[in-house]
């Protein structure tokens, strides 16, 4: 199947209570297949069509209020036209579930993946979590409930598929049976929520006295999630036998130039870095499967060694000294005392692609810098941008 | 007619437009492939979404797991579904010097041959698709009856594999007709 309907498939296992979404180009078939599921009487929720996305996540912040499991999904200028909500339901602590078919924002219009999206929401709040290939999409929806809905972390969750590349490509995925996605995904249990018997006050106004500290509640709640999204990903484990840490590594214990890199290229980045194994190449790769919490721990367990480290992000941030990845990149090894050369590269903008050969260029030309004693040239580069 | 060497990864590129089941076709032989216990992996390549507008779609066949996630560049197998895009030499950029061709066309192609000389292991195969097609009154039975013929040419998937697929996809007078179309290039399809 494809991710998108892997996504959809998931989602119908994990057995939510309401689906709240507006359609748009590469996640249309996520909400479509779920329109479906529930149509059909196969899935039991709440199918909420509404008229924008900004509703969309208006729905799902008041549906996941009253203790219901929530899913959406959007991409690109959806996920724009979400934004101000989206600061809502990390705030007010709404565990929902989202799929983001990463895609490039208008202007000029286009339909194509880049990270643009995600990047825009990337101080929003949310846990943000890249696939890299269907089946992680797939497992990472059951873990994305659990990790949401665990009272010790209570943010939402956005999974990531890149458009296209991802949302849109066929393969084979295993699937958990639904009584093995019921057992390790509950019903929610939510401890406060919003009961007629029982009042409470959501979203009540707070001033300067205590603004502050109610918003410091959502990075003590981020700074949780890597060990519970540890504990989640062993149970997952051992039930299917598939894990996916928090970063993917891939050859990097003896590489003297690793490259960083999130969604669908990290794979074929992968298939790159074995063909430069095979010419005695020392490359390796480190894998952003976790974006929000940055896997700062992670990271630094694997990178001490390197001599360079190339960092591939599929957005810009204009005017910015690095791009978002290579920022936190650089902030983690600054921190770490670590003075190891960031080559930072700008790739991909509105679905072009990279392929395995373009990979083995950037890490070569690296390769050659550090041989030669060149030094890495700084600032961010354009990766096949025409002159 | 010789299979090819299903190697280490085999990659397929569709031609065609919006409208022809060139998406559809790159699925369904994915999803054969999967019944015969290789790995596959099919995605397409969208210009403008609409009808008529050159569509691409990739597929990757493996033993292994398949990590490459990028656009096709050097195809070991090219099909041309759409007979006009099917005289187009553009279409074997980048195949594989012991590459298979594919095409909709009632004849030989003098100019896709030509093209090819530069290869002497590739193979070109033609089948009248559309002829097919018409003949079982409806031009949207075309994929199938290239699909047909690209299980006779190459190898890389049964004739059976992809008949279960399709039974899981259609039904009625519609699998019939998609089947027989299927059947029909797998028997006429010649080599140039």
């Amino acid at each position: 199947m494809s991710t998108s309907e892997a996504i959809a498939y998931a989602v119908k296992q994990a057995n939510v209570d309401v689906i709240a979404a507006y359609p748009i180009t590469p996640q249309t078939i996520i909400v479509e297949r779920l329109s479906e599921y529930v149509h059909n009487g196969e899935l039991d929720a709440e199918y909420i069509a509404v008229e924008s996305e900004h509703s969309a996540m208006s729905a799902c912040v008041a549906a996941s209020l009253t203790g219901a499991r929530v899913f959406t999904s959007t991409a690109s200028q959806g996920l724009a036209l979400m934004h101000e909500v989206l600061y809502l339901a990390s705030s007010l602590r709404c565990p929902i579930v989202m799929a983001i078919a990463n895609r490039a924002l208008s202007a000029p219009i286009n339909i194509h993946c880049d990270h643009s999206d995600m990047m825009g929401s990337r101080d929003a709040g949310w846990v943000q979590i890249f696939a890299e290939n269907g089946q992680q999409a797939y497992d990472r929806i059951f873990q994305a409930f659990k990790l949401a809905e665990d009272e010790d972390i209570l943010l939402p969750v956005g999974v990531n598929i890149d458009g296209f590349f991802l949302s849109h490509a066929v393969e084979g995925i295993a699937t958990i049976s639904d009584s093995e996605a019921a057992t390790f995904l509950p019903p929610r249990k939510a401890k406060y929520y919003l009961d007629y018997s029982m009042p409470m006050t959501f979203g009540a106004f707070a001033l300067p006295d205590w603004y502050f500290e109610i918003k410091h509640q959502v990075v003590e709640a981020m700074d949780r999630v890597p060990k519970k999204l540890a504990e989640i990903e062993e149970t997952y484990y051992k039930m299917t036998g598939r894990k996916y840490d928090h970063v993917g590594v891939y050859k990097t214990e003896d590489a003297e130039v690793c490259l960083v890199c999130a969604g669908s290229s990290a794979a074929t980045a992968k298939f790159a870095i074995t063909r430069l194994r095979e010419k005695g190449i020392k490359a390796g790769l480190l894998s952003i499967r976790l974006f929000r919490p940055f896997p700062v721990e992670s990271i630094l367990l694997h990178v001490k060694d390197v001599k360079a480290l190339i960092v591939m992000d599929r957005a810009m941030s204009p005017g910015a000294p690095s791009a978002p990845i290579a920022q936190d990149i650089k902030a983690t090894l600054y921190d770490a005392g670590l003075n190891i050369p960031v080559a930072n590269f700008v790739y991909g903008l509105g679905g072009r692609d990279i392929s395995a050969a373009e990979f083995e260029s950037i890490i070569m030309k690296i390769v050659e810098s550090l041989k030669a004693g060149r030094p890495i040239e700084k600032g961010v580069m354009y990766w096949g941008l025409r002159a | 007619m010789q299979a090819i060497e299903l190697k280490k990864l085999v990659e397929v590129r569709f031609h065609g437009r919006g409208g022809q089941g060139v998406v559809t076709a790159a699925r369904l032989l994915a999803e054969a492939c999967l019944l015969e216990n290789k790995y596959s992996l099919s995605f397409p390549e969208f210009g403008p979404e609409r009808s008529g507008a050159p569509v691409r779609a990739y597929v990757r066949i493996s033993d292994e797991p398949i990590d490459i996630r990028s656009l096709v560049y050097d195809p070991e197998v090219v099909v041309s579904i759409d007979p006009k895009i099917s005289s187009s030499v553009e279409i074997i950029a980048g195949l594989d010097d012991e590459g298979v061709v594919v095409i909709n066309s009632k004849n030989v192609n003098n100019a896709l041959l030509e093209a090819l000389s530069s290869k002497p292991q590739a193979k070109l195969f033609y089948v009248d698709a559309r002829g097919i097609a018409l003949s079982l009154g409806d031009v949207r039975f075309e994929n199938s009856a290239i699909l047909g013929a690209l299980a006779k040419a190459t190898g890389i998937v049964s004739l059976a594999s992809l008949e279960s697929v399709l039974r899981t996809r259609f039904k009625g007078a519609i699998l019939e007709n998609n089947l027989k179309a299927m059947q029909l290039g797998y028997e006429k399809v010649g080599q140039a």
